[in-house]
């Protein structure tokens, strides 16, 4: 090792000593971490929750994270959404989706294997749900 | 000094790169995540949030530019008195900068679907692109960008006077 590059290490170790001691790192490493565990708590799957009347259908949908979320379409055999839905953070909003023949539609949903597709976004991302219902 | 302007210049070059407060790149996946980093401090921000944790990350890229400017500032006193020592360092990292994009694409193509992932993801190293991701029952569409900035530019044409200077030994 020549003497610049001897003095460079000097001069990073001198700064990384000076920084740690004016510095509380530890406090900003412990907050760094709470932060970081509490973001991998944060996302959370929003819930859908059917609810089937006389003769319609309304979804309740519960938005857990802190951030909006947008439905732009809930599709299935006989059912779709005419416009889309904004639910905000921390808030629940029912969702009355189209029901074209609800004979048809009640007798898919209830031998159990009735697929709807969910489309929503959030955080600029377009996301696209299956589900059996 | 005079006998050698290219390598004078490639040091001086990186003592100012060094001082300059500013991200070289900055990429991200729409809202999800952003990205700006040079070889001298980060920045982090994910789901909204800017990451604390990265500050500490910084304390040591903070003196990562003390170690640049000694080295460049000593090697250019040894220049003065006529012994040329050239130091690569800046231009190697601003190089390595263009990897970043060819490790996301590894990354996303070859790694992701390992862990159940399905990724369409395109390779690209400026610019945006749309990128698909399917886990279980989720498909989700998103777009990665990913820009240099001015510093950026300014660093990779110091790292090309360096290179010069190496060949031409001037």
């Amino acid at each position: 090792m020549d003497l610049g590059k001897g003095l460079g290490l000097l001069a990073f170790v001198a700064i990384v000593i000076i920084n740690f001691y004016f510095l509380n790192v530890s406090q900003i490493f412990n907050q760094g971490v709470y932060q970081i565990t509490n973001l991998r708590n944060s996302l959370k799957n929003p819930e859908f929750n059917f609810h089937f009347s006389e003769n319609d259908v309304t979804v309740c949908v519960k938005n857990p994270n802190n951030f909006t979320i947008t439905v732009y379409n809930m599709t299935g055999n006989y059912m779709y959404l005419p416009k889309s839905v904004v639910v905000y953070p921390h808030t629940e909003e029912n969702i009355s989706p189209v029901v074209t023949d609800y004979q048809a539609f009640a007798n898919e949903v209830s031998s159990g294997d009735y697929n709807v597709s969910i489309e929503m976004s959030f955080l600029g991302l377009n996301v696209t749900f299956h589900e059996v219902i | 000094m005079m006998k050698y302007p290219l390598t004078a210049l490639s040091l001086a070059l990186n003592v100012v790169i060094a001082l300059l407060p500013f991200y070289w790149w900055s990429y991200g996946i729409d809202g999800l995540i952003v990205i700006k980093d040079s070889p001298f401090q980060l920045y982090m921000n994910l789901l909204g949030q800017d990451l604390t944790i990265v500050e500490i990350v910084n304390l040591f890229l903070f003196a990562f530019r003390f170690y640049v400017i000694t080295v460049s500032s000593i090697y250019l006193i040894y220049l003065y008195k006529g012994v040329r020592k050239t130091y690569g360092t800046v231009y190697y990292l601003s190089y390595l900068y263009v990897l970043d994009p060819v490790i996301l694409y590894l990354a996303f193509n070859y790694v992701l679907p390992f862990l159940g992932y399905s990724t369409s993801y395109p390779f690209f190293i400026i610019g945006k692109e749309r990128m698909e991701l399917s886990y279980s029952n989720a498909q989700i569409s998103a777009t990665v960008f990913s820009y240099p900035t001015l510093a950026y530019w300014f660093s990779l044409a110091s790292g090309i006077i360096y290179l010069a200077s190496r060949v031409l030994k001037r």
